[in-house]
């Protein structure tokens, strides 16, 4: 079942963007947070992707998005996200409860709300995941100032 | 007379002939808002669902309503992955797709039984 099990070696996955993107210094202005609802999975992105995407999984739940030819990490994509991630990782659930309870009144409050905390989430999801991701978590961690 | 999100973009059957249907708000706002680049792929979805990897099913990780079904076209470096959720009547809508290059090791294989 060679075909289906594993297509590309996780060491084969590259990391040369997020240490440009590290390097250059910025203010993390391409960060993404995207939460599928129905599917209950989060995309992660943490660079601009220049080309379509595709998920390694690392274990059942979490997996490192990388681009389809250069095999650049992007981003991760977490499923069962209210699930189970949420409930293990609290620092992750009371930024997601913020967003989703009752200090939000309006779709515009919530957008804003939700751009404003996005960083933090982002930066809570890298930290409760990065080290089960290997050598290329830390460059994630690292892209989103965790100390390592 | 316009076209409701709960049309169908497509159906298809799967190897237990069960019929599973995409609408067309799953197809815009659950795979092509996250994954714009299966913009041209409803044919290799639905494939998966109808010819699926080895003639394998397998069984969600989390969602005992829920199964996964893959195709890997020849020569590509990924696998679709379609996963579909089942009501009480075992009638399949498919939640999502996308495409992978190292499935879960936590699925497993439902069909054939």
């Amino acid at each position: 079942m060679a075909g289906v099990e594993q297509i590309i070696e996780t060491r084969e996955l590259k990391t040369t963007h997020l240490n440009q993107e590290r390097k250059a210094n910025k203010i993390h202005p391409t960060f993404s947070f995207r939460y599928d609802d129905r599917a209950d999975s989060a995309l992660v992105l943490l660079v601009q992707p220049q080309e379509g995407l595709i998920v390694h999984y690392i274990d059942d739940h979490i997996g490192f998005l990388h681009e389809e030819n250069s095999l650049e990490i992007v981003g991760l994509r977490i499923d069962a996200f209210a699930r189970k991630f949420l409930p293990a990782n609290q620092n992750v659930q009371h930024l997601w409860l913020d967003i989703k309870h009752d200090k939000v009144s309006d779709f515009g409050q919530l957008t804003v709300m939700f751009e404003r905390i996005q960083p933090q989430v982002i930066q809570e999801v890298v930290r409760a995941t990065w080290k089960m991701l290997g050598e290329q978590g830390s460059e994630l961690a690292s892209l989103v100032g965790i100390s390592r | 007379m316009g076209i409701s999100l709960q049309h169908s973009r497509f159906q298809a059957t799967d190897p237990r002939g069960r019929i599973i249907i995409c609408t067309l708000e799953t197809w815009l706002f659950h795979i092509l808002s996250n994954h714009p680049e299966l913009a041209e792929s409803a044919d290799d979805i639905r494939r998966a669902i109808e010819k699926p990897q080895y003639g394998f099913i397998y069984r969600d990780v989390d969602y005992e309503n829920r199964d996964i079904y893959y195709y890997r076209p020849s020569s590509q470096k990924y696998s679709y992955i379609v996963v579909v959720e089942f009501d009480e009547m075992n009638r399949g809508e498919v939640i999502t797709a996308y495409r992978i290059s190292k499935r879960k090791s936590g699925e497993r294989i439902i069909w054939p039984e």
